[in-house]
């Protein structure tokens, strides 16, 4: 994203009337973010990095019924992720995607992202979702951010066993099975 | 004195074959693979669930860059973490192209070659196949007809286990097949309306090497049932779909009769000319280069296509100065393929409340038509389709949303289907796409780099563009909605990874370098039966043909060395 279209995307949240966008009403000081805890310490993220990713993956996937992307272990996958996996090229670009993201973020709620209560920062991210989805190809590194986020939470132990994806057990193939809405 | 009664040079799809029969027939047989051995209770990791691969089972961007820069894009569904074991690296292995050609070399050193990665499709090719070169003056013709290989087809199909229905269509012709793998509700529909707009057209299961109704012979090679995970080009833990590993290589051990070893490249085959026979193979050891000769009364080149042709073209003498058999200049030419590169997909909007259970290892499939049931094609000879269908997911819907309505998205719902069918058409062997020795160039055994030249031409491109808009009208008259049919992108020569023909079979010595029992024409015990014994492609997945040829070829050799002529 280009610092154009961050003045863009500011402008068209107070357009549309987002509510974090315009909430400076004051906020508690200390804000609790759930932790991925790194035993051995982060192998690439910063601190801030970390904190930002562990904030976001928290609100994108929270502890419900089923196991949240902080119990799931996602922020600390990543970081091996982008430690073990990522070309230079591709942590270069991973970095500057969050920082712009932080930005972003940060514009939206008028304060640092970090210090804002949970619940703004749960509408500042979900206004700033329906803007990235209502423009998609300009946003396409917030999309392929997401859907590695999901790629990762389903990838875990305990987000495989909620989401039934990536694991195939042993079985058999009926193709014409009803599907369950309740 | 013979150390063996046969070498068998290579361990894979064809060479499994070679060393069985051998085996069976009594003859001591010694299999040398260049690759290191696999052992699936050791190396197999598709057990191996998710959460235990490292980095979402990717393999690190830099390394996939520096190692596998050819290999982890050829076919990246079959590679990733825990199967790039199975690939070669082409920082180890490299290949050279001539300018303007594009070959792709996919491929993977170790016990049973690319039969542990392979997808598994298998088809017979039809009468016609057979008969498609001398038809249109393309090549030289086949010194075979389908009746003379249809025994061998059967003896293949039941001893690998191929999942199929029979359909009487008389280009494909129906084997022994195992219970199919039943069409998902939008392939029933999609096969009655095609069949239905279109009389001489068929859409039928895919038929695969896998078991679902496992014989004796089966349980007792330690085979089982396919459990349906898709997981196939890792290797398979219950050896449900054939590979050499699973099937050919324990059958030839069990006899007591087959010895295998592993790490040593054949490099040349040597000739003696007071018998005219080939005696010995030399080989160098992948890890510490230690050089070794092995004799034999018989030699069985599988190696794979490109890697016989190397083989060929290093054993030069005063008899072969280009090379071994190759007295046609036939050797290395002919490289042949299939094409891919146009595909179309649609939505049909029914079936909405049902979805799919497990995961199935195959599709479904449009046999050939054009130019068998169809004609007044602008190209020659046709293209079958390999098709799918599954619910539609829209991936970046799905994404949308934040909190418990992004996790919802995991739900049920409602939705309509995805259809899509994707081409493979048959190349036709032209003698100047082929493969050569590098003149300069080594690789780090010393051994001259394989030069590729060449690529698709017209006719390829015509049966692209025909296949692009047949794909379309099919899925038109079946109902989809929202059609994606992009312009044909051909793929490169190699793609497919079906390789063949630069050691063609024909009648006549001075055209070809095989006779019709895969036996060269010049050397009586010196046979090659890997792919490059095609004459022509024909559009279908090849690996049962050589299988079937490989057989048929083994069993004639153990007929004339029981008579003593070998
Ligand atoms: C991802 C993938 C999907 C595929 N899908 C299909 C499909 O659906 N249907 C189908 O029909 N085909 C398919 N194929 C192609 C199929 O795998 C090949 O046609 C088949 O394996 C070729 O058999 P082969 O014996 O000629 O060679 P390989 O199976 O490659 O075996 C050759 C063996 O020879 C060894 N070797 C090579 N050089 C030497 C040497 N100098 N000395 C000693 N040993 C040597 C190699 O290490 C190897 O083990 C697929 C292949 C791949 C990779």
């Amino acid at each position: 994203m280009s610092i154009d279209r961050r003045k863009f995307l500011v402008a068209a949240i107070v357009a549309v009337g987002g509510a974090t966008a315009l909430s400076s009403c004051s906020e508690p000081e200390a804000i609790i973010i759930p932790t991925d805890d790194v035993e051995s310490g982060l192998r690439f993220y910063t601190e801030d990095e970390y904190k930002l990713l562990n904030r976001f993956a928290d609100i994108l996937i929270p502890e419900t019924s089923s196991v949240g992307a902080i119990r799931a272990g996602v922020p600390s996958y990543m970081d091996g992720l982008m430690a073990d996996w990522a070309s230079d090229a591709t942590r270069l670009r991973h970095r500057a995607f969050l920082s712009e993201l932080s930005n972003q973020l940060q514009g939206l709620a008028k304060r640092d992202f970090l210090k804002v209560s949970q619940e703004n920062a749960l509408q500042t991210i979900k206004d700033f979702d329906e803007l990235a989805f209502a423009e998609p190809k300009n946003f396409s590194d917030y999309i392929g951010f997401k859907d590695l986020l999901a790629t990762v939470y389903s990838t875990t132990e305990l987000g495989a066993e909620a989401t039934g994806w990536s694991y195939a057990p042993p079985g058999y193939w009926d193709p014409n099975v009803p599907k369950d809405y309740s | 004195m013979a150390d063996f009664d046969a070498i068998v040079v290579g361990s894979g799809m064809s060479g499994g074959w070679a060393a069985k029969e051998l085996s069976e027939r009594g003859l001591k047989v010694l299999v040398i693979e260049r690759g290191n051995e696999i052992v699936p209770e050791r190396d197999y990791k598709d057990l191996t669930p998710p959460w235990e691969r490292p980095n979402l089972n990717r393999v690190p961007e830099d390394e996939a860059e520096k190692d596998y820069a050819i290999q982890s894009k050829g076919a990246t569904y079959a590679f990733g973490e825990i199967t790039k074991q199975y690939w070669v690296k082409d920082s180890d292995h490299p290949y050279e192209n001539a300018e303007g050609a594009d070959f792709e070399w996919l491929r993977g050193y170790h016990t049973a070659g690319r039969s542990i990665m392979w997808s598994r499709l298998s088809w017979r090719l039809g009468p016609n196949d057979f008969e498609a070169n001398a038809k249109d003056g393309h090549g030289v013709d086949w010194p075979v007809r389908y009746e003379d290989i249809a025994p061998w087809y059967e003896h293949a199909e039941k001893f690998a286990g191929v999942v199929g229905q029979k359909e009487g269509i008389p280009h494909l012709p129906d084997g022994v097949f195992q219970p199919p793998f039943e069409m998902t509700p939008a392939e029933k529909h999609l096969r009655e309306k095609v069949q239905e707009a279109f009389p001489t057209r068929n859409v039928i299961h895919g038929r695969a090497a896998h078991l679902t109704d496992p014989t004796d012979e089966q349980l007792e090679l330690g085979r089982g049932q396919c459990q349906v995970r898709n997981q196939c080009h890792e290797g398979c833990s219950f050896k449900a779909y054939f590979s050499s590993l699973h099937a050919t290589l324990p059958a030839a051990e069990r006899t007591g009769n087959c010895t295998i070893v592993h790490d040593k490249i054949v490099h040349s085959v040597e000739y003696d000319e007071e018998t005219k026979r080939v005696t010995a193979v030399n080989t160098i050891d992948q890890n510490t280069n230690e050089k070794k000769r092995f004799t034999a009364k018989i030699i069985f080149l599988n190696a794979s296509t490109v890697g016989s042709t190397m083989i060929l073209l290093q054993s030069k003498s005063d008899a072969f100065p280009t090379g071994l058999a190759n007295r046609s200049d036939q050797v290395g030419r002919n490289l042949m393929d299939h094409v891919s590169g146009a595909y179309a997909s649609g939505t049909l909007d029914m079936f909405h409340d049902v979805k799919t259970y497990g995961r199935r290892p195959t599709g479904i499939y449009v046999p050939p038509f054009a130019n068998t049931t169809e004609f007044d094609k602008p190209h020659l000879r046709g293209y079958g389709y390999q098709g799918y269908s599954t619910p539609v997911i829209d991936r970046r819907a799905a994404l949308k949303g934040i909190g418990q309505e992004f996790k919802d998205r995991n739900k049920d719902k409602p939705t309509p289907w995805n259809v899509g069918l994707y081409a493979f058409g048959e190349v036709l062997p032209y003698p100047d796409n082929r493969v050569t020795q590098h003149p300069t160039k080594k690789d780090k055994w010393g051994l001259p780099l394989a030069q590729f030249h060449g690529g698709m031409r017209e006719n390829e491109i015509a049966i692209l563009k025909e296949a692009r808009k047949e794909a379309i009208k099919m899925l038109e008259v079946a109902g989809c909605k929202d059609i994606v049919a992009p312009e044909i992108d051909p793929t490169r020569l190699g793609n497919r990874i079906h390789e063949m023909g630069t050691a063609r079979m024909g009648r006549d010595p001075s055209t070809s370098v095989l006779n019709g029992w895969n036996q060269a024409h010049d050397i009586d015990n010196l046979f090659i039966t890997d792919g490059s014994f095609m004459t022509s492609s024909a559009a279908q997945n090849p690996s049962l043909t050589y299988m079937a040829f490989s057989a048929r070829a083994a069993n004639y050799a153990a007929d004339l060395f029981e008579q003593g002529k070998l």
